[in-house]
């Protein structure tokens, strides 16, 4: 049994009768909606994907969360629901082309709607925002490029910044497994990103 | 212990040391030797601490406002979904009635069966037999057919009776023009069988009627000319041949 710090809303979940995204699950939501946005946007690619994953996980929270026992942490719980909706979404789309950001620039004023704001981008010079625009989609290029296993786990372990029990918890694997995975997804992030990371960094 | 090994004993101890100097410094002596002399690793420990920092440092992104309206939906379509399957639980922890309990303890015999059951139940209809054993025998066959058979009916463009019309119109002409045409080829051909007959019963007649004398040295009935046309004839030959095909030859010259 977990110490949960989401334990009191989680049962009052579970106690109330839930009709809709109000009450106690609205909290919930409120608290986890951008984890969860974040989690199934690294992992698909776009936000197209990210919103039907994230709603996906939501509904699965919904109808689930009577069921959850704090054997694990609830937050874990969540996020493995995320990364399997996000994976599972990728399998069944995969013969779609991936709306890559380049393809969101071309979309012109309608990129507007699903652009996201990058806070410090509004203070930053324009050669500097683009050259961290451009760095953002060679990252996301690169993390397209891994298998789901692979992506889920350095979403979790860089974007989450997850401890790696915690991954071990969320995945359902050994630590020792988690780690030989992040390293298997290190030398391909590596061979992607090396020179792109250096030109960036190091001039 | 071989290279391949330490190279991932290396990449494991910096993994748990995480963020940790890409020197080595704090690794065991034996990893750190190991790094010294491996340029693999070497380059594994410039690159992988960069590659961590960028994915880090990727942006977070709120979660957009569409997500509250897609996530009321998922929970309104799951609440309808779980509805269902409450609802055939429900149905599926009924307990079956006495009669039936009854009706298979004591087999009875058909029609007895028959009265015994309850009224309530639809019979499945007939038609499910045949829907069922071609959905068994030909899976395929049978999807496309029900696909076919739901296909929108449509009507027919306004286009197609114009087309129809200039069709039937263009088959009328051509028949009546070939019936004409018949008609003529028959007329013809009845005038030159007309001929040929005339022809014939004129020639049995000379050869009938003209007496034989002994003495007289044989003479032939008709005198034979050739011609390689109508035109070449002698004005009699012509005459004749003209009254005896009822005018053909003279049309033919003409």
């Amino acid at each position: 049994m977990h110490s949960d710090p989401d334990h009191k809303l989680i049962t009052a979940c579970q106690q109330s009768l839930l009709e809709g995204l109000e009450g106690p699950f609205r909290e919930l939501y409120e608290l986890y909606k951008d984890r969860v946005y974040n989690v199934c946007y690294r992992i698909t690619g776009n936000p197209t994907d990210a919103l039907d994953a994230s709603q996906e996980t939501f509904g699965i929270v919904f109808r689930k969360i009577r069921e959850f026992r704090f054997e694990s942490k609830f937050s874990s719980w969540v996020y493995r629901v995320a990364v399997n909706a996000s994976i599972d979404l990728k399998r069944r789309s995969r013969g779609r082309e991936l709306a890559s950001l380049e393809a969101l620039d071309e979309l012109g004023p309608e990129s507007e709607r699903v652009r996201h704001t990058v806070a410090d981008e509004r203070t930053e010079m324009p050669l500097r925002a683009a050259a961290r625009h451009e760095l953002e989609a060679e990252i996301q290029r690169a993390i397209s490029r891994l298998s789901p296993k692979l992506r889920g786990i350095t979403v979790l372990r860089y974007i989450e910044s997850l401890s790696y029990e915690q991954i071990a918890e969320v995945l359902q694997i050994s630590l020792g497994t988690v780690k030989s995975r992040l390293a298997r997804a290190h030398e391909v992030l590596d061979r992607e990103l090396t020179p792109v990371l250096d030109r960036y960094y190091l001039g | 212990m071989n290279s391949n090994s330490l190279c991932d004993r290396l990449r494991s101890a910096w993994l748990d040391a995480a963020p940790a100097p890409t020197d080595g410094a704090g690794l065991a002596e034996e990893l750190r030797a190991h790094l010294a002399g491996c340029a693999a690793c070497q380059r594994a420990l410039r690159a992988w601490p960069l590659a961590a920092r960028a994915l880090g440092e990727l942006p977070r992104h709120s979660a957009p406002r569409e997500l509250d309206s897609a996530v009321v939906a998922a929970i309104q379509a799951g609440a309808r979904t779980d509805r269902a399957v409450r609802a055939l639980e429900r149905l599926a922890r009924l307990t079956p009635p006495e009669q039936l309990a009854e009706a298979l303890e004591n087999p009875a015999s058909g029609e007895a069966r028959d009265e015994a059951a309850p009224m309530s139940r639809a019979s499945a209809p007939r038609v499910l037999d045949r829907l069922v054993s071609e959905e068994l025998s030909d899976p395929a066959k049978a999807r496309v057919r029900r696909h076919v058979g739901g296909l929108r009916r449509l009507s027919a463009p306004a286009q197609l009776t114009t087309l129809v019309e200039q069709r039937t119109r263009n088959e009328r002409a051509r028949s009546a023009a070939a019936a004409a045409l018949r008609v003529e080829v028959r007329r013809r051909l009845r005038m030159a069988l007309g001929a040929a007959a005339a022809f014939a019963l004129v020639a049995i007649a000379l050869l009938v009627e003209r007496p034989e004398r002994p003495n007289e040295p044989k003479q032939r009935p008709f005198r034979v000319e050739r011609a390689s046309s109508l035109a070449s004839l002698s004005p009699m030959t012509r005459g004749m041949l003209d009254n005896l095909s009822s005018g053909l030859t003279q049309a033919q010259r003409d």
